[in-house]
């Protein structure tokens, strides 16, 4: 076992993310927004942290950070803008690491705070209910980001409280919600057409709850 | 419950499962589930369980499963990692998609602390994943750990196992002893010589098993085109000849017998010298 020790200091949605040659960014939130380190190998030191630029509002758990093949990180986040959420995005050369990160924001329709993903390209997504006030569940709904694009149309899903997504290369997708007494699943394509939902009950006892 | 896919379609989807308590003070299992699709075959495969819990204190189902992460790679092996009860106990599993994921046991644990939280699980499309976790410990403090997952289930190499010997004496029965285990040595060589020799096995080797992390540096490991089955090694035997047992012999305590002793003894340490001569040569 390889151990190193990074010390924080009041961190919150601590995220990391190695690549395989052991290059690994730690990325965490504080009151001040989103802090970094870089270490450039799995016998290396990890040097004072940093402040990645630009999030100040990030919304508790939704950071999500990558290192693609090449040796570019990305972080993105979630923070409130001025109509609604906004998903943040960071990325930065862990070639040149001082150059620092650039940063956008993107925003986004009035819903329930999303859930993020990010795949080792880069792509990011983003999944969330549209419930509407005094009921328990809403219209699911997604996006894709590429990351060399702009955000794909949104897509409604199904109905569900929330759900999780998980991004592939080229914009592809995958997501999971609660239904009944199981799960449905959908699969995205490089474009922006989803599989139509597919069910998977859980073990066959209705009495089983999962989470 | 978490999901990831691959490019191809391949995905995985861990969540976990309880059965409704009939009161508070009921301990039901809790299980930590897996379904896997295969984008070739365009369905999902059966359930699998990854790990079984009793847990039955604050928090429930949340708390005996925390921090699931779940990945797969371009060629479909999975991964999934989690925390569970016991303080925090971090474990993860894998499995190649040509093989079922294993069942940890509460013993199968890569970490232990007062708390600890996943990280990422990154897999590195070698057959294996970097899980990265946070874990703080009264006395040690907090550190970053990393560790490789490999996919595959292979056995740990054999300990070599030192016994004690028994009473020795200073006799003709114990010279017979001392020549039946220089000749044991000189046939146990012979048969790993030839072992050798006649090339090694697919079935040799354990699937999955040789990694990057067991090259040693300047080995170049590429990233396998193909899934590869995890099966566990069934080497060809190794085939020692049994001990030749000469009835008609005298055995006395004589120089020359001590010198026939050398002898074998000797050739045993020539033998292995020369599988030793192998390996360093690369032969």
């Amino acid at each position: 076992m390889r151990v190193s020790k990074l010390t924080f200091e009041r961190p919150a949605d601590v995220r990391s993310a190695i690549d395989a040659t052991g290059r690994a960014v730690v990325v965490w939130r504080d009151e001040d927004g989103l802090k970094w380190s870089f270490r450039a190998g799995l016998a290396g030191d990890w040097p004072n942290a940093r402040a990645v630029p630009g999030p100040r509002d990030v919304r508790s758990g939704s950071p999500v950070l990558e290192i693609t093949p090449g040796g570019i990180a990305t972080v993105a986040w979630v923070e409130i803008g001025t109509s609604g959420w906004q998903v943040g995005r960071s990325v930065v050369d862990l070639g040149t690491p001082q150059s620092g990160w650039s940063t956008d924001s993107v925003p986004h329709p009035v819903g329930a705070l999303p859930t993020l993903a990010i795949d080792r390209e880069g792509d990011v997504g983003a999944i969330w209910a549209e419930v509407p006030p005094g009921a328990s569940t809403g219209d699911l709904r997604a996006a894709v980001r590429p990351a060399a694009g702009d955000w794909q149309p949104a897509t409604t899903l199904g109905t569900a409280a929330g759900g999780q997504l998980a991004v592939a290369a080229a914009g592809t997708a995958i997501a999971a919600w609660r239904s009944g007494d199981g799960y449905e699943v959908a699969l995205k394509g490089p474009g922006s057409t989803w599989s139509p939902p597919e069910s998977l009950p859980l073990s066959g006892r209705a009495s089983w709850q999962g989470r | 419950m978490r999901i990831d896919r691959n490019a191809a379609g391949d995905a995985v989807f861990i969540w976990r499962e309880e059965r409704e308590r009939t009161s508070s003070a009921e301990e039901v299992p809790q299980y930590l589930r897996a379904r896997r699709r295969s984008a070739a075959a365009a369905s999902w495969g059966p359930t699998e369980t990854l790990y079984v819990d009793t847990y039955n204190g604050p928090g429930g189902l949340s708390a005996a499963f925390r921090d699931i992460l779940a990945s797969i790679d371009p060629i479909a092996n999975s991964y999934a990692a989690w925390t569970g009860t016991g303080w925090y106990r971090v474990r993860a599993v894998a499995a190649s998609q040509v093989a079922p994921f294993s069942t940890l046991t509460e013993s199968d644990y890569l970490g232990v602390g007062d708390w600890a939280g996943l990280l990422s699980l990154a897999p590195t499309a070698r057959g294996e994943a970097l899980l990265a976790w946070s874990q703080w410990t009264a006395g040690l403090g907090g550190q970053v750990l990393v560790q490789n997952v490999p996919v595959g289930d292979c056995a740990p190499p054999l300990e070599f196992n030192e016994s004690e010997s028994g009473r020795i004496t200073l006799s003709v029965q114990q010279l017979r002893i001392n020549q039946r285990i220089y000749s044991a040595a000189i046939r146990r060589a012979n048969a790993i010589d030839d072992w050798l020799g006649a090339r090694l096995a697919t079935r040799d080797l354990c699937g999955g098993g040789l990694t990057a992390s067991v090259m040693g540096q300047g080995i170049a490991v590429g990233p396998p085109t193909a899934p590869r089955p995890t099966r566990a090694a069934a080497p060809r035997t190794l085939k020692v000849p049994p001990a030749a047992v000469k009835t008609d012999v005298v055995f006395t305590n004589t120089v020359e017998q001590q010198r026939i002793n050398q002898r074998i003894a000797s050739k045993a340490v020539r033998l292995a010298n020369a599988i030793r001569g192998r390996a360093s040569t690369g032969g």
